[in-house]
């Protein structure tokens, strides 16, 4: 069953407004902060819906405070634009309203780097605050960011399998 | 074998427990974790829903969009002002919910109940019940791992979300979830509580999802609002031994049905419904004037 606990219906606790569109999304750049640890420099492309209403959303202070390591439920996610700022983190953002072939409406893909590794992952946001990586550095793959992930762990844990160590 | 809302009110009459307590022991026991500690989680949302409908009372700005804020305060004047036609305890309830939908739609924290789309109703009930009949914070803990239990059933045999079902699965089933909820924390049986569902659901089936711009504030705001006062009368007539003619499980399934021939349109696209009127495109045409950068 999709939903097995009583905090997938009662949960998450999250920034608004859109599970989909915003908590789902700081989860997706978390997961990027927390394979390279710090993130310096960051491509972000938004597809598809989040191209078309990221702003309304929040989807892309979301993303930038994933990408500072905060999580859905951190009410600092609102003031994301001054914390990359603060921290340095060098962004920039490109649109793309079409869906690539195959891809899930709401998709990012982030190209992103530390001061010692690149990594680029791509990502869904697909609705109740859960997300899924399902590339990485061209690789295929199907990691689930479920509302209750320990997303540090996660990308920990991935970092050392096959093909990516 | 998947739990129907008969199968869990057979066995919460079979145990002697609520609907809320028969969740609570499941989740004990495939978490692993003690009673103690799913508590206190399931209790440390519901202060998270008060302080949203504080926070959503003390801000009467406009989001960025424009399209929602500051009617929370406008509905809580009036009720300080007058003797409101609902009732102190349909009128309170809506208040916080609109208080909570707003602050959801400004980036406040919120809990999700069962979606962010629909995260005003529970909280506006709960506060409610609390501010008028002083129901204390244990007992509407325990109302929202009944509430839990009814959305759980709703997830996994129908939709919770706008975009797979439309309006009715997110308004529709945090609706039917309040309405059980109000009638078990008003004691009133299992039973009741599935026919209170029942009810409040059935005014909901076919609500379409059309919200404009693509955002969560128009319609969904005043959805929350007035999915309270639904939920408070398919309480009061499951409590008063009103009963559905057409049981709980056949309603959740007709909900999927009805949102599996939806047009996709009506389903969270922005292209149909309120979103395509004049006011509607307008609105979105405004917000976004962005080209394709690739």
């Amino acid at each position: 069953m999709e939903f097995d606990s009583c905090f997938d219906i009662i949960g998450p606790i999250m920034v608004g407004p859109s599970s989909s569109h915003t908590a789902g999304v700081v989860s997706i750049g978390k997961f990027v902060h927390d394979w390279l640890g710090e993130v310096a420099d960051v491509t972000i492309t938004f597809y598809g819906s989040l191209a078309s209403t990221y702003q309304g959303h929040g989807s892309d202070k979301a993303i930038l405070g994933g990408l500072l390591g905060l999580s859905a439920h951190d009410i600092n996610v609102r003031s994301a634009y001054a914390l990359a700022k603060d921290k340095g983190l060098r962004y920039d953002f490109q649109f793309c309203t079409d869906i690539p072939g195959g891809c899930h409406p709401n998709t990012v893909h982030l190209q992103a780097s530390s001061s010692t590794e690149n990594v680029h992952a791509s990502g869904a946001s697909i609705g109740g605050g859960v997300a899924y990586i399902y590339k990485i550095n061209g690789h295929h793959t199907s990691i689930n960011l479920g509302t209750g992930a320990e997303i540090s762990s996660i990308a920990a844990r991935t970092k050392k399998e096959a093909p990516f160590r | 074998m998947k739990d129907t809302i008969e199968s869990i009110v057979q066995e919460c009459m079979a145990q002697d427990v609520s609907i809320g307590e028969w969740m609570l022991r499941r989740e004990v026991d495939r978490s692993g974790s003690s009673r103690e500690q799913i508590f206190g989680r399931m209790q440390e949302r519901l202060h998270v829903m008060k302080q949203a409908v504080r926070d959503g009372l003390s801000d009467i700005t406009e989001t960025e969009s424009r399209l929602s804020g500051g009617d929370a305060c406008r509905m809580h004047q009036y009720n300080q002002n007058t003797a409101p036609l609902s009732g102190p305890v349909i009128s309170t309830a809506m208040t916080a919910a609109m208080a909570t939908s707003e602050s959801n739609a400004k980036m406040g924290l919120i809990v999700a109940t069962p979606t962010a789309g629909s995260a005003g109703i529970l909280p506006g009930v709960m506060v409610s019940l609390q501010d008028n009949r002083g129901v204390d914070d244990d007992t509407l803990t325990m109302g929202l791992f009944a509430a839990s239990a009814i959305g759980y059933v709703f997830a996994n045999h129908a939709f919770i979300s706008g975009a797979a079902g439309g309006c009715q699965a997110e308004i529709g089933s945090a609706t039917a979830m309040a309405a059980g909820t109000i009638t078990e924390l008003q004691q009133g049986t299992p039973e009741q509580a599935a026919h209170a569902t029942a009810m409040a659901m059935k005014s909901l089936l076919g609500l379409v999802c059309d919200p404009v711009a693509g955002l969560v504030e128009v319609p969904c705001v005043k959805r929350n609002v007035i999915g309270t006062s639904i939920a408070f009368s398919a309480a009061d007539m499951a409590l008063a031994g009103i009963t559905s003619r057409i049981p709980c499980d056949e309603v959740i399934q007709t909900m999927h049905t009805i949102g599996r021939d939806m047009p996709g349109s009506l389903k969270e696209t922005a292209e149909g419904g309120l979103a395509q009127t004049p006011t509607g495109k307008e609105a979105a045409r405004r917000l976004y004037q962005r080209p394709c950068t690739l």
